[in-house]
């Protein structure tokens, strides 16, 4: 029995095991993956992809476990037991995960980990770009000081990702700072400028699987209300453009403002089911 | 001459000698680099010229009616359009200097210049028709529904730059240097006792004092900012050391330090909002703000770095985080 990390070499040895939004994550720093084997030459039994939050804060670092597989359930537990130490070793002091409610082997593995399991809404949000483009406040025009981040130089990108930190904004992404401008779909993700200055963003990721998630929406200017709303108006229609209206779009309920900002856009809508649950590591 | 008449030329022109006094003592001002400075600098000049019409058009009355009937006509109608611009231009030196973006200026108040416009215009016909108030030895007496509808206009400029003040603060969690509010209560007493007598005009002083209390509260502050870059000067550290441990939500400092060329356009372009920069010595420029993320301090030291060296400048950067309960001295101390 063999434990191997993920890494972007032997990414395609995974083939369909590991989920292809997960896949494309790592390489990332934040990102991590393990996985087991029965002999060197034998595909994986299992296997995990985490998200490591606040490595460098002051914040406690958090791990979310992104992807699980497990063949059989003691292929699963072993696996949990060997991702105990490399938590240890970054100083994790809480995990916590959500899966598709029907994952194999995942609630009972999870359950004998230690994880406290249950069923529930998804923090995630899944509405379509057509339902977007149905929302009255979306359908005007956004100001000319909106553009596509397309249109930035690197530079003028680096300066106002820069700004949105040093203003406490990451959103989902936890290497902001690192990740290019290319990761994002550079037609949809937009942004307002004011004297010269990037002043919010809003970045949307198109992931492997074809979905698109809003990793970061923040304005940091005196009108930064009315900025993230004219920057839903150009994200949505260049997205309403460029993709077919059935696009998956994830709006991830991460915080307060966000959670009350989908409440008033899609009151009627709510999460799908999911195996989520959360653990306490020993400090 | 009536009672009322002589105070409004008193006041008028101690409102002047105000003006006047605050220009020539202040080369600061004089020279009037900065943007706030220039929006200061205009403030000061107009409230000196609507004191010398206000108090014209009421003198010409006493006059040969006849003889000086137009040119009163003319000194009231110009003395009726300049505290629109004043107050006016005392709404954008309160946005421009809280938040310092001249796009955000044009955004925000684009509508105003068709207010100023329709203002302009009522009283530019006024001169010839009397739709605002009929122009008479009495000049209130006879006041019609245009002239409350410009009155509204300038109470609306004012009390937007006292809106413009409190969302700030509630925005900055009452942090920050501008502290505006006390001043704004000149220029509404001004605003509000200029309508207790048709004779009597407070207007003027009640804007100069304003702008007064203004300038001596901003001078301490003056003095600390270097006029060219913009950048405050290492006598501002003294300050921020008596800065209780406390109230501080930790800060970050980054000490840049370039042993040849010109740093400031790099560190002008690259500051983050609502953060400052202090020259301690030639080449020497500390980057203070809230507490940051290490991610965040590191990309603006990388970028910074990265411009540095395409410009030809050797370039070394360091930084500090406050620990939680460390004192302003000790933390600061660590750059000196």
């Amino acid at each position: 029995m063999e434990f191997r990390s993920i890494t972007t070499d032997n990414l395609e040895e995974y083939g369909d095991r590991l989920d292809a939004d997960a896949a494309e994550n790592i390489g990332r720093d934040c990102f991590r993956g393990l996985s087991l084997h029965k002999g060197k030459k034998d595909p994986a039994e299992a296997l995990l992809v985490w998200e490591v939050k606040n490595l460098e804060e002051e914040a406690d670092c958090e791990a979310e476990l992104a992807c699980f597989y497990a063949e059989q359930e003691k292929s699963g537990d072993a696996l949990l037991a060997e991702l105990n130490g490399h938590l240890a070793e970054d100083g994790v002091v809480r995990s916590f995960f959500e899966f598709p409610s029907d994952l194999k082997s995942a609630d009972k593995c999870m359950k004998k980990a230690g994880f406290s399991v249950e069923k529930k809404e998804s923090r995630d949000l899944v509405v379509s770009v057509g339902e977007l483009a149905a929302l009255d406040i979306v359908k005007r025009t956004a100001p000319a000081f909106v553009a596509p981040i397309g249109s930035l130089m690197v530079r003028q990108f680096r300066k106002g990702i820069a700004n949105c930190m040093f203003h406490g904004r990451k959103g989902l992404v936890e290497d902001l700072a690192t990740l290019p401008m290319s990761w994002y779909d550079e037609d949809v993700s937009c942004c307002v400028q004011a004297d010269e200055k990037v002043n919010g963003f809003l970045l949307v990721h198109k992931t492997a699987s074809g979905k698109l998630l809003v990793e970061l929406l923040c304005a940091i200017g005196p009108d930064f209300r009315m900025d993230i709303l004219y920057m839903m108006r150009y994200s949505v229609q260049a997205a309403a453009k460029k993709y077919p209206k059935d696009t998956p779009v994830i709006l991830r309920r991460h915080s307060e403002a966000v959670k009350a900002l989908t409440a008033r856009l899609f009151p009627k809508k709510s999460g799908e089911k999911v195996l989520a649950g959360t653990r306490e590591e020993g400090r | 001459m009536d009672t009322f008449t002589k105070i409004t030329l008193l006041l008028d022109g101690a409102a002047l000698l105000l003006m006047a006094g605050l220009l020539l003592f202040s080369g600061h001002l004089r020279r009037h680099k900065r943007i706030e400075g220039k929006i200061f600098f205009a403030l000061c000049v107009l409230t000196m010229i609507f004191a010398f019409l206000n108090a014209g058009s009421h003198a010409m009355h006493y006059q040969d009616y006849d003889k000086w009937i137009l040119v009163a006509k003319i000194c009231r109608m110009l003395s009726d359009i300049v505290p629109i611009f004043i107050l006016f231009q005392w709404l954008v030196f309160v946005d421009y200097t809280l938040y310092q973006s001249r796009d955000n200026l044009l955004r925000r108040y684009k509508f105003a210049f068709v207010l100023i416009l329709l203002c302009i215009l009522l009283l530019f016909v006024n001169l010839f028709t009397g739709i605002a108030y009929e122009f008479e030895r009495d000049l209130f007496a006879h006041a019609h529904l245009p002239f409350y509808i410009m009155l509204a206009i300038e109470y609306f400029f004012l009390l937007l730059s006292v809106f413009v003040i409190i969302q700030y603060r509630v925005s900055h969690k009452g942090q920050g240097f501008f502290a505006g509010f006390p001043f704004v209560i000149p220029v509404i007493l001004g605003v509000a006792c200029n309508d207790i007598h048709p004779n009597l005009g407070t207007f003027a002083i009640g804007t100069s004092v304003g702008l007064l209390l203004m300038f001596l509260f901003m001078y301490r502050g003056i003095r600390l900012v270097d006029e060219e870059s913009g950048f405050f000067k290492a006598e501002l550290l003294e300050f921020l050391k008596k800065y209780p441990a406390d109230r501080s939500d930790g800060g970050t400092g980054i000490l840049f330090s370039a042993e040849s060329g010109d740093l400031i356009p790099i560190l002008q372009d690259w500051k983050p909002k609502d953060s400052i920069i202090l020259e301690l010595s030639e080449g020497k420029y500390l980057l203070l703000s809230g507490g940051q993320a290490e991610s965040a301090i590191r990309l603006l030291i990388e970028c910074v770095e990265e411009e540095a060296a395409e410009a030809g400048i050797k370039l070394t950067a360091r930084y500090e985080r406050q620990k939680k309960g460390e004192s302003s001295e000790t933390f600061l101390g660590k750059f000196v």
